[in-house]
């Protein structure tokens, strides 16, 4: 239980008294919470299958999900499925990182390029990446090429976007303190304004991993003869709705683990934003 | 001693806005600075002293006149008139040691002896048990200790101070100001000071100019030769205060404008 906060200046107070039942009952409710309400509502889940309420043949029972991806796991199908997008999405959000980061950059520092491409991109971003499916598959064929492609076209503008803000917001005291330094070129770019847009950027790749695990999904569904999607496709093929229900579930656990890393690293990258305790 | 800052017929006219008339920010300002020297830019808001400032600095450009450094017109921002802002201008991304790199990388003196020479600063400035933390951890008074080591490791032979005290309490201000002038003493580098306080340019400065606005212009340039260290309480201060606080009441239209501020 906390006894005593740290204040700025390093000293501890004392934690005014009418305050501790309050944040005792949060420092356990609050994780009982994160994990208790899930299991009931697995544990409900179950019931509601095995007393017959819910049919199984239309949502399959939480132990049937488990039995599915333990018999993945073993035959080694799921490891191989997990690699194989895994693949894709990272070298669609790699390269839809780079891009979104190169031209965002490009357009806040120098206005003839924001003139250039300004229209373009926001017209472009106003598209959403599913309808590109059919150019996708008519320019590069069925492949890991269709589903990287909509990956960087869903992620290149959210960091684009983003990475503009960042650089826009910039507060000048930085640029004028760098230049009276005698900063300039690259240093300039990397410790001043690449640093200062470097909270918005992690935003925007907060946004685009979400939206690359979508994609990775969407172009494997129509588009890639192998992976999560693909295996999800044929359960619904040959009406195996237990492997469904489980990989669709397995995804939103992937897209949940992937946003705890990237909140970690940003947090880890972030620290100087934060107060003492950070 | 030769000049290390040659100021002549220096004008900078801001362009009429919003229906209003334009502002002669400044308006044929001369001055010279001899090296080595501490001279201290007074007077009330909207004097010019900042666009003065900002000029020699490189950040804003004249309409008219010239400004040399060292004989070479000023073209722009450069490591040679380190400046310390009132805003402190710390990175806040960086540590306190990883500020002093940056500012070293910057200037292009990152070298062997860099790492003794920030090391040495610090610990002068008595940052160094800080070294590892971030600017958002440290007190106002060590913000601006840091923002002055920064300068001090870079060696710009001349320091441009905008108000640098001026967002700091009355006590944290008098020792930084009583700082300041040891460090003076200790490395005699020119100073060019912006403050809008009587009694912290008569306390810092060797030479005090005083600036009333519309148009901006120069209307007392004198030294001071009181002793060091400065007593703020001693008659002579007092009338050297009264000398200046006359120069610029008819600036504010307040007659009889008397010891204004409280500061030390």
């Amino acid at each position: 239980m906390v006894e005593q906060v740290r204040v700025l200046d390093g000293h501890t107070m004392a934690e005014p008294a009418r305050q501790k039942p309050a944040a005792a009952a949060g420092a356990i409710l609050v994780p009982v919470l994160r994990i208790g309400v899930p299991v009931a509502l697995l544990v409900l889940w179950e019931i509601a299958v095995r007393a017959g309420i819910i049919p199984a043949r239309f949502f399959p029972a939480p132990s049937a999900l488990f039995a599915e991806i333990w018999a993945d796991l073993l035959s080694g199908k799921l490891v191989v499925d997990t690699l194989s997008s895994l693949n894709r999405l990272v070298w669609g959000l790699s390269i839809g990182v780079v891009l979104g980061v190169a031209f965002g950059m490009a357009m806040a520092l120098w206005r003839q390029v924001d003139a250039a491409l300004g229209v373009t991109v926001h017209v472009l971003r106003a598209i959403p990446p599913i309808t590109w499916i059919g150019f996708s598959i008519l320019w590069f064929g069925l492949g890991n090429r269709p589903a990287i492609f909509l990956i960087v076209l869903g992620t290149v503008f959210p960091m684009l976007l983003n990475t503009y803000a960042g650089v826009k917001q910039v507060d000048v005291i930085y640029l004028r303190a760098a230049r009276n330094l005698g900063a300039h070129g690259f240093l300039l770019f990397r410790d001043v304004v690449l640093a200062a847009a470097l909270p918005s950027i992690l935003t925007g790749l907060r946004v685009s991993l979400g939206l690359a695990w979508i994609l990775m999904v969407v172009g494997e569904l129509i588009a890639v003869p192998a992976g999560l999607g693909d295996t999800l496709m044929r359960a619904q093929d040959y009406d195996q709705t237990d492997r469904m229900l489980a990989y669709m579930i397995l995804i939103g656990f992937y897209g949940y683990l992937s946003d705890l890393l990237l909140a970690a690293v940003s947090h880890r990258l972030l620290r100087w934003q934060r107060g003492i305790e950070g | 001693m030769p000049a290390i800052l040659d100021i002549s017929g220096l004008t900078k006219v801001f362009p009429a806005r919003h229906g209003r008339a334009p502002v002669h920010a400044l308006k044929h300002i001369n001055l010279m600075l001899d090296e080595g020297d501490f001279i201290a830019v007074m007077g009330p808001s909207g004097c010019g002293k900042s666009t003065l400032l900002n000029i020699v600095a490189g950040f804003d450009r004249q309409d008219d006149g010239t400004c040399l450094v060292r004989d070479r017109p000023v073209s722009g921002p450069g490591p040679d008139r380190g400046m310390v802002f009132q805003e402190y201008a710390l990175f806040p991304w960086m540590t306190v040691e990883r500020n002093m790199i940056f500012a070293m990388r910057a200037a292009g003196k990152y070298n062997a002896e860099a790492p003794a020479r920030i090391q040495a600063t610090l610990e002068r400035m008595g940052l160094w048990q800080f070294r590892q933390s971030y600017p958002k951890h440290l007190s106002g008074g060590m913000r601006q200790r840091l923002a002055i080591a920064r300068i001090l490791a870079i060696d710009s032979p001349m320091m441009l101070m905008d108000e640098p005290f001026g967002a700091l309490d009355a006590l944290t201000r008098a020792v930084l100001q009583a700082n300041l002038v040891e460090l003076w003493q200790e490395t005699r580098k020119t100073v060019l000071f912006i403050t809008h306080s009587v009694d912290e340019a008569l306390f810092l400065a060797e030479r005090v100019i005083v600036m009333t606005p519309r148009p901006g212009t120069i209307v007392l340039d004198r030294r001071i030769d009181l002793k060091r260290p400065r007593d703020v309480t001693t008659p002579e201060f007092n009338d050297l205060k009264r000398e200046i606080l006359t120069m610029i009441s008819p600036s504010l239209h307040v007659p009889g404008l008397h010891a204004d501020e409280s500061v030390i």
